[in-house]
């Protein structure tokens, strides 16, 4: 067994941070969310849809940035953005996706190949289609490795607005506890497939304001 | 070094039953084989007799095939070696010379094996059947082996080639760049185009011309050349939906890991994946028909043949790539 009693709520406007050492069981615990693998127990619901009896409209709430190498190299970037938009059911790309893209720096790779993509520019695309419909949960696994700092930056900044102007939730993997410290609304340590410790909005912001790193709070909870 | 690590993370336990099995599934081979040979040992002894009058020219075979299988395999494993992480432990260059030569020589060895299995049964029919001589079994069997040793000895001392990483698959599909587009329009017809781009990314030049080289070295001499052209154009559609059945069934897989966590239903993208590389395969095999009328073949006949061309690629397509989107979503999809 990976994953054992997780319990985990993610509100609606909230970025939810989890963390862990690697193996701990994260990605396996978002392919759970996402519909990748079936839980042997328990229920997945995303904006009151249940994944295992409704998946179709669960799915149709969740945004979800797959690692790059799924990524399928002989369609162009265009193609993917087009299928994944196909798949969704949506009726056009919207201007606010293609700006960020422009935002990105993306633009001039839309006729690539995505197998000539460097992995920053593939994470980049990665990140778009997750974007794509504005959906309530946005799931990133590990979303900004690869990109560089002013990407990285812009990713952030974007994701932060969409939270308080759309109300959607992020639910992101990752090990920079930088995100933590400046844009995360809570955070969860994942040890050995359980949720350790969950830090709430309060204390993250109590954080904040004392200037205190959250490497020691991570340290004194992983002390033995 | 290598073989103990595999044995110890697959298990002792599985590792020996996995051997007992096939030493078991060996064994039972082998009697077959003998009975068959046994009732025909007549056909045995003209084969022999065949075979003993054409040894060098086997042995010759044997060295050449051996050579540039070891040489082969040798470059490919040297440029694996280097990405892996077991070449950064101190191992003992002696021992990792014989390792080396181990591993790369096994096809050669194993090939020893299952002659010396074969013949060894000739062999044993030779004790009670007549007509066999036992002094041309040897001589044979020793002659084949030889050459074998000899080949394998010239691919280990060939100098390996340099590693070539190669370039992106996209590099050998035609693609048809659009300048100025207005912005992606949401449709799903992509995922048609990806078997087939898949086909031709596999099917790189260098490739396609050494495996055209045998094609054409098994013509007739005095064959014309209006006679080479129709057999490679037919090798061409035949290996063309050979690869793209292939493709289809590994684009399936690949298309539905990636869009599992989207609301699209499988049979939508099994449809998608599927209604253009059985566009392409009604081509090809329609080609292929038209190619077995010019060879000569009936109106009627050239027909039959392309339809069933047609119906194997496509049930395999078809079989193959329900079989694998099943495997992935498990039917929870």
């Amino acid at each position: 067994m990976v994953i054992e009693e997780v319990t985990l709520a993610v509100e609606a406007g909230d970025w939810f941070v989890l963390m862990g050492p690697n193996g701990c069981g994260k990605s396996t615990l978002l392919d759970c969310v996402v519909g990748r693998l079936a839980p042997a127990a328990g229920a997945i619901r995303i904006a009151g849809y249940s994944l295992l009896e409704d998946a179709v409209n669960a799915k149709r709430q969740l945004g979800y940035a797959c690692p790059p190498e799924i990524l399928p190299g002989l369609l162009t970037a265009r193609q993917c953005l087009e299928v994944h938009a196909g798949a969704k059911g949506l009726s056009s790309v919207g201007e606010e996706l293609l700006e960020l893209a422009d935002e990105l720096r993306f633009l001039p790779y839309l006729e690539s190949f995505v197998d000539t993509l460097s992995l920053g520019t593939r994470q980049k695309l990665s990140v778009l289609l997750c974007l794509l419909g504005d959906p309530k949960l946005i799931v990133l696994d590990e979303a900004f490795n690869g990109l560089d700092p002013a990407s990285a930056l812009v990713v952030k900044r974007h994701l932060r607005t969409r939270l308080e102007q759309s109300g959607a939730a992020v639910l992101l993997a990752t090990h920079a506890l930088d995100i933590v410290e400046h844009y995360a609304d809570r955070a969860g340590l994942l040890l050995d497939g359980r949720l350790k410790r969950e830090w709430q909005k309060k204390e993250i912001q109590e954080l904040r304001t004392s200037g205190r790193g959250f490497d020691a709070a991570l340290a004194a909870t992983c002390a033995p | 070094m290598s073989a103990h690590l595999r044995l110890l993370n697959r298990g002792r336990q599985k590792a020996w039953r996995d051997s007992l099995l096939v030493f078991g599934l060996i064994i039972m081979w082998a009697v077959i084989a003998a009975l068959l040979l046994f009732a025909r040992h007549d056909a045995s002894a003209s084969s022999l007799a065949w075979m003993y009058r054409h040894r060098l020219l086997l042995a010759g075979v044997a060295a050449v095939g051996t050579a540039v299988f070891v040489s082969r395999r040798r470059a490919l494993r040297r440029a694996e070696a280097v990405r892996s992480w077991l070449s950064a432990l101190p191992v003992d260059p002696v021992t990792a010379r014989w390792e080396a030569l181990t591993i790369e020589t096994a096809p050669a060895v194993g090939t020893m094996c299952v002659s010396a299995l074969a013949f060894g049964i000739v062999g044993a029919i030779a004790v009670f059947a007549r007509g066999i001589s036992e002094i041309e079994l040897l001589t044979v069997w020793i002659t084949i082996n030889a050459g074998i040793i000899a080949g394998a000895s010239a691919g280990s001392l060939v100098p390996a080639p340099q590693a070539i990483d190669l370039p992106p698959g996209s590099r050998y599909v035609p693609h048809r760049r659009v300048v100025g587009a207005a912005s992606p329009i949401p449709r799903l017809s992509a995922l048609g185009r990806w078997p087939v781009r898949q086909m031709f990314a596999s099917a790189r030049p260098k490739a396609m011309a050494r495996a055209v080289m045998p094609v054409l070295l098994l013509m007739p001499l005095g064959s014309s050349a209006d006679t080479a052209m129709l057999v490679i154009a037919m090798f061409a559609m035949l290996g063309a939906v050979l690869l793209l059945v292939v493709a289809t069934i590994s684009v399936s897989k690949a298309s539905c890991r990636w869009l599992l966590p989207l609301p699209l239903k499988a049979a939508v993208l099994a449809f998608t994946v599927l209604i253009r590389p059985l566009a392409v395969i009604l081509g090809a095999t329609s080609v292929a028909a038209w190619l077995f009328w010019v060879m000569g073949a009936a109106a009627g006949q050239s027909v039959v043949r392309g339809a069933l061309l047609m119906i194997l690629g496509s049930c395999v397509a078809v079989g193959g790539s329900l079989g694998a989107i099943h495997r992935i979503t498990k039917g929870r999809w």
